[in-house]
């Protein structure tokens, strides 16, 4: 088939207008389904498409697919939210703020970004100063950090945002625990302090951003990273998270991008909304961005930023789509970390992935010894 | 080209570079099978290794579009790893029917459930049952309607394991048998296709009337207890592949076809014995 039913565009025009939906062709779908589910938005779509009435009409084995990933996210929901009665209760009293974030937070506050939207973990937020309480307590609640070696366990406390995913020993739930929302090495953290105000309580005493801010988030998430492997999802969630949405709606959004030092990732965000899924802003709210946001004339970066905001399954992606992700990746990485401690970083990596493979996977692993197995039981690594 | 794959109720493409898959394919499956389709529900792939893994020890990958749930495992055991990997493909993905972990065969539309870990003797029974006049349904999978509570049928070839598969061979010396997969994690492996008519008869579902957790043990007894329904609720839902992911709907379904049904465990060696046991008193 076509490749122009698959494309960025054609997929978001199915979603503004579902009844496109209806004169879709077997075959069609076939590929379109291959390209949601790796995408992760068959679920999205399916309620979509259950919203309007369409998804009835469609062929049965169609439908079965819509309806196999709407099933399966519901339990994921239901998942997410017995997790986060669980940690909040627990984790009261043992750190100031707890804030759930990304996928899990749109769950929890139910916004219109958590229609039909996956997570394969779920993301809290703590002061820096309580991570150490929280780690410790979460360890004695059966969480366990999987094997990592010493180097990825220094790579996460020295210069990440995020402490190494925690598992659950026995529901297998993953948790990024986080500090902050951008890597400490980027030198752009965000004063939690500031981020903390803009925190909303819901049902058994969960937290999560409120919804301005969420959408300030997902931008730097998007933008102020080197990984676009699920960004078109990303990319729908902010669409989901802003339309329709009013005047104090945005101006609280350019408010929190300001005090967080993250204007530009933002007004990307709005550009690409406006130009991709478009967008439109109250107009008294217009004049408070550049007028270059809204300038039609794509320049090479935005045809770059476009790309990698469009599905990367093989089906729909082309060479410009593999040197766009190649670019983006390259400019996340120096974005997030100086060129010194990069190169460091990867010459680390790549030496010692040459040298296990060479004398064996072990050979940097310490030998255990009675004192870092007691310090196992109370401390950092499982 | 990639090959279709029509394996009522579920249809797949697959693309394969393995010699050995395509021809044990064609021994095992009927060539209705590989009619083309109106709709594939899942493309998979088989495929060695690339690069230097296609010189020595050569290794096979499976593949459900993008997605590699398994670590690769030897080339000879490429066929086997396709038959596991379109269970994983099922399993992870339909939620439109109850899955359960058994072994399903019926006489007369009236299904009975085999339900049990590997080693339990469950293929041995399945070949018995299914070339002794019994439709095959499924040697692994059960397919129960979440409305009607029917059990619907998944032809495919039955997998047999270590010993059975020279007791197949002896019984059955007329019946289309794969290529050995030497030493996998179950052991040595054979497929086996079902006679024919089982495979007439992959649109026809049936009542499931009986529930029969198995357990192979020398000497020559069979012992039977019957089972009440929360003892049967519980094993049934340990061996459901979506039990949770359905939530209440999985919950009900498990509760309707344990109270319809007569539920047992069985301790058995003699298949005749076991045949007529449940020919005489469930059926």
């Amino acid at each position: 088939m076509s490749r122009s039913l698959l494309s960025q565009k054609s997929i978001i025009q199915l979603y503004t207008e579902p009844q496109l939906a209806t004169s879709v062709s077997l075959r069609q779908w076939e590929s379109l389904i291959l390209v949601m589910r790796s995408e992760q938005l068959l679920a999205r779509f399916g309620y979509r498409f259950r919203d309007v009435g369409v998804l009835a009409t469609l062929e049965k084995c169609v439908q079965r697919h819509f309806e196999n990933a709407i099933t399966l996210a519901e339990h994921q929901h239901t998942q997410i939210r017995y997790e986060a009665e669980k940690l909040s209760t627990y984790l009261k009293g043992k750190t100031k703020k707890l804030v759930f974030l990304k996928g899990g937070a749109y769950v929890l506050s139910n916004c219109s970004a958590s229609i039909g939207r996956t997570c394969g973990d779920v993301d809290v937020i703590v002061e820096k100063s309580d991570i150490t309480a929280v780690e410790k307590a979460l360890i004695l609640a059966g969480w366990y950090h999987k094997d990592i070696n010493d180097y990825d366990d220094q790579y996460y406390r020295k210069w990440a945002h995020e402490i190494p995913p925690l598992t659950h020993g026995v529901r297998g739930t993953v948790l990024d625990l986080h500090h902050n929302l951008v890597p400490i090495i980027s030198g752009r953290m965000v004063d939690t302090e500031i981020l903390f105000r803009y925190t909303k309580t819901h049902s058994h005493g969960i937290e999560t951003l409120t919804e301005p801010a969420m959408f300030v988030h997902s931008s730097i998430h998007l933008f102020f990273n080197e990984d676009f492997k699920y960004a078109y999802r990303d990319f729908f969630d902010l669409y989901l998270l802003s339309k329709g949405k009013s005047s104090e709606f945005w101006i609280e959004v350019i408010n929190i991008s300001k005090a967080l030092n993250f204007k530009s990732e933002v007004e990307r965000a709005i550009r690409y909304l406006s130009l991709c899924f478009e967008l439109k802003l109250p107009s008294e709210t217009i004049s408070l961005f550049d007028k270059k946001l809204f300038v039609f004339e794509l320049s090479f970066k935005d045809k770059v930023f476009i790309s990698g905001l469009s599905p990367k399954h093989y089906l729909s992606t082309d060479f410009f789509g593999i040197i766009s992700a190649w670019l983006l990746m390259l400019r996340g990485h120096f974005l997030k970390m100086p060129l010194p401690i990069l190169f460091y970083h990867l010459t680390v990596k790549s030496v010692r992935a040459i040298l296990e493979s060479v004398l064996g996977k072990h050979i940097f692993t310490k030998v255990e010894n009675s004192k870092s197995i007691q310090n196992n039981l109370t401390s950092k690594r499982d | 080209m990639p090959l279709s794959l029509s394996l009522a109720p579920f249809s797949f493409k697959l693309s394969t570079n393995i010699p050995l898959v395509n021809s044990n394919l064609e021994k095992l499956y009927p060539s209705y099978c590989f009619e083309e389709q109106a709709f594939t529900d899942y493309f998979l792939q088989v495929h060695n290794s690339g690069l230097i893994r296609q010189l020595f020890r050569k290794q096979a990958r499976f593949l459900c579009d993008l997605r590699e749930p398994f670590k690769p495992l030897d080339y000879s055991q490429a066929f086997a790893m396709l038959e596991w990997g379109m269970n994983w493909t099922v399993a992870s993905h339909e939620m439109s029917f109850l899955l359960v972990h058994s072994a399903v065969l019926a006489k007369d539309g009236k299904a009975i459930l085999f339900p049990a870990p590997p080693g339990s003797g469950k293929s041995t029974i399945t070949t018995h049952l299914a070339f002794n006049g019994w439709q095959l349904l499924s040697d692994e999978m059960a397919l129960i309607n979440l409305k009607t509570g029917r059990c619907h049928p998944f032809v495919r070839p039955i997998c047999l394991k270590n010993n059975s598969i020279k007791l197949a061979k002896k019984w059955f010396p007329h019946a289309s048998f794969s290529s050995i997969a030497i030493d996998t994690h179950k052991g040595d492996v054979i497929h086996v296709s079902p006679p024919i008519s089982c495979c007439d008869m992959r649109f026809e579902d049936a009542e499931i009337v009986g529930i029969i957790y198995p357990q192979y043990t020398a000497g020559n007894i069979l012992e039977i207890e019957a089972l009440d329904n929360s003892n049967s609720f519980m094993q049934l839902s340990n061996n459901a592949f979506n039990f949770t992911a359905l939530g209440k709907i999985g919950f009900d379904t498990i509760v309707k076809t344990v109270e319809k049904a007569k539920s047992f465990r069985v301790w058995h060696n003699n298949l005749i014995d076991l045949q007529d046991f449940i020919e005489e008193e469930i059926l």
